[in-house]
C-alpha cells in the first residue's frame, strides 16, 4: 500500500530513517532525522525547531558531548503523532524511540522560548532544511540557566557559543533591550550585560592561552549575577 | 528576518569553530554534566551506553 499523505511519501522517509547510520557522524545523522521530521510534518503546518544539545552541537561543531536525544519544539497534535508512528517512531512515555537505533526524540513543548521567532533555517547534508534555535537565543537560555545554577558545564557552553563564527555578537546586545526576553531568561538587563562582558573577558583570556577560571570563580560569577538579577 | 544557513557554509566554518571549542574544552577540567535530566531520559541514555559524565544527575 502506498502511504503517501499530502505531498509526502512517509514510507520513503521511514526507509531513509532506517538507514540513517550510513551518514557519517552522529551530528549529521541527528540533523537529518530532524529534517526528515520537518518534511513529514510540514504538510500539517507543523515545523519542529531543534533545541537543546543538538542545537548547541550544530552551532559549535563537532558537537562534543552530544548524546542521542533529539529535542524539538512542536505542537503535540494527534495528526503529527500519527506521522511520527508512520516514520517508525514508537512512543515510550514522553519520548519517541526508534527500535533498532540509538536515536530518540523528545518534544518537550510547543512554544519556542525565549523567543518564538528565534530560529534559523539550516540545510543538512542531503539538502533538506530544518529549523534550529538561533545561537543568540540558545545563548540567552543557557545564560539564564548559568545564572540560576552556576555550573561549569553551562559556563563552558556559553564560551563555545561566544566564539562561534555562527553567532552575531551585536544580536546579543540587541536582546538586552528586550525586557520581555530578559524576563523569559530570568535575568535583569544589568546582569545580562555584566555577564556578557565577563564571559567575553574569559573568552579573550582563553584565546590567549590562559586556563579556564576555577570552579569557585565560576560559582562566584553566577552568585554575583544573581544579586544583579 | 530568518537566516538560512547552507550546508556548504556550515561545513566551511566547521574547522574554525571546532578549533575554538577544542581550545575552550582543553582549558577546563574533564567535562561533567551538572544539569539534571528527566529520569526516563537518563535511563534511555544509559541503555545506549552513554558515559555517566554526559548523562548527569537524574531527577524525578
Amino acid at each position: 500500500m502506498h502511504v503517501s499523505q499530502g505531498d509526502v511519501d512517509l514510507r520513503a522517509l521511514a526507509a531513509e530513517i532506517q538507514t540513517i547510520e550510513q551518514i557519517d557522524g552522529l551530528l549529521d545523522q541527528m540533523l537529518e532525522v530532524a529534517a526528515i521530521l520537518e518534511e513529514a510534518l510540514a504538510p500539517l503546518g507543523v515545523h519542529p525547531v531543534v533545541v537543546g544539545g543538538l542545537a548547541l552541537a550544530y552551532w559549535t561543531p563537532p558537537g562534543l558531548y552530544l548524546t542521542e536525544d533529539i529535542d524539538v519544539v512542536m505542537p503535540a497534535i494527534p495528526a503529527a503523532e500519527e506521522r511520527l508512528a508512520k516514520l517508525g517512531f514508537v512512543r515510550d512515555g514522553r519520548y519517541w524511540t526508534l527500535p533498532g537505533h540509538d536515536l530518540f526524540l523528545e518534544a518537550p513543548g510547543s512554544l519556542l522560548e525565549p523567543n518564538p521567532e528565534g530560529f534559523d533555517i539550516v540545510e543538512t547534508q542531503s539538502g533538506r532544511q530544518v529549523r534550529v534555535q538561533a545561537p543568540e537565543d540558545l545563548f540567552g537560555l543557557r545564560f539564564g540557566e548559568f545564572v540560576a545554577l552556576g555550573t561549569p558545564d553551562v559556563f563552558q557552553q556559553l564560551l563555545w557559543l561566544l566564539g562561534s563564527t555562527e553567532l552575531v555578537p551585536s544580536e546579543l546586545e540587541s536582546r538586552a533591550d528586550d525586557s520581555s526576553y530578559l524576563r523569559q531568561i530570568g535575568v535583569s538587563r544589568r546582569a545580562y550585560l555584566e555577564g556578557l562582558e565577563t564571559l567575553r573577558t574569559y573568552a579573550e583570556k582563553i584565546q590567549r592561552g590562559d586556563k579556564a577560571p576555577e570552579m569557585w570563580e565560576i560559582h562566584e560569577m553566577a552568585a554575583r549575577l544573581q544579586v544583579s538579577k | 528576518m530568518t537566516r538560512v544557513r547552507t550546508y556548504a557554509a556550515w561545513s566551511a566554518s566547521r574547522p574554525q569553530n571546532a578549533a575554538w571549542v577544542d581550545r575552550v574544552t582543553r582549558s577546563f577540567p574533564p567535562y561533567e554534566r551538572f544539569r539534571t535530566r528527566d529520569s526516563q531520559e537518563a535511563s534511555l541514555l544509559r541503555e545506549r551506553g552513554t558515559a555517566a559524565n554526559l548523562i548527569g544527575p537524574a531527577r524525578g
